[in-house]
């Protein structure tokens, strides 16, 4: 039996990817504001971010107006839901090791 | 691959801040319930301005009934446009409980003109007595929505 470990994905191993991946997760669509406030990092430690997380094909950018001012949305591809719900997976799976662990040790 | 292992404490971490997140997404959407607590002030204010004269009316009525409309739709598109972070399902429950509303309303309505409750000679009342009761379905959205 493998480590859980290896079902990790290594761009969501980056704290700040894995705390948009995990807003992205639970919408259909957010604003790319709304991320930047939420996961408390700048608009271009954001914009950079969300780029390599694009260029995985796990994240999609929408452009759109709601009336004159411009907004950008972001959502997760299938792709990217599938990886996190991968990741997410492997840590119940590391997590609940030491559980286990614990528990032995407890007898 | 990943060669470094988070350790069990952070893997926990981790997994209570995707719920976090989760939660934060469900706060965000549902200001949309504020929406439907519109819908139904909007119906309740027009029918008491109906109610103090339903058959005729008058100009005073009626600018007022135009001016309850644009306030709720002012308030709508500001809503709407607080609304930063959105999931499919709460759309979806925010349509079907907008169509509950008017399948409800509708009945009411028919209930209330079969019944003769809203007949020729029925007090204005009536009018508002029934618009209470078709609100219900949109007050019980509110509040469950509130809940999820």
């Amino acid at each position: 039996m493998s480590h859980p470990r290896h079902e990790l994905d290594d761009l969501l191993g980056h704290p700040v990817r894995f705390s948009i991946t995990a807003l992205l997760a639970a919408a259909t669509k957010a604003e790319f504001g709304f991320v930047r406030d939420h996961v408390e990092v700048s608009d271009s430690v954001l914009s950079k971010q969300v780029s390599a997380l694009e260029q995985a094909g796990y994240v999609k950018v929408h452009k759109g107006f709601v009336g004159k001012w411009p907004r950008t949305w972001l959502s997760l591809t299938k792709n990217g839901r599938r990886a996190f719900e991968r990741h997410l997976a492997a840590l119940r799976e590391i997590a609940a090791a030491d559980e286990v662990g614990s528990a032995i040790r407890q007898r | 691959m990943t060669e470094t292992s988070p350790t069990p404490q952070d893997a926990r971490a981790l997994l209570d801040e995707a719920e976090g997140r989760a939660a934060t997404v469900r706060r965000s959407e549902s200001q949309l319930r504020w929406t439907l607590l519109l819908v139904a002030a909007m119906y309740l204010v027009t029918t008491v301005l109906l109610s103090f004269n339903p058959r005729q009316g008058n100009r005073l009525i009626g600018t007022a009934l135009i001016a309850t409309f644009l306030v709720a739709l002012a308030g709508a598109i500001y809503l709407g446009w607080r609304v930063k972070a959105w999931s499919r399902a709460a759309v979806l429950w925010f349509v079907a409980s907008v169509a509950a509303f008017m399948v409800w309303n509708a009945a009411v309505i028919w209930v209330s003109l079969a019944t003769g409750w809203w007949g020729p000679n029925a007090p204005g009342i009536h009018f508002g007595g029934s618009a209470v009761v078709a609100v219900i379905p949109l007050l019980v959205a509110t509040w469950l929505f509130g809940r999820r």
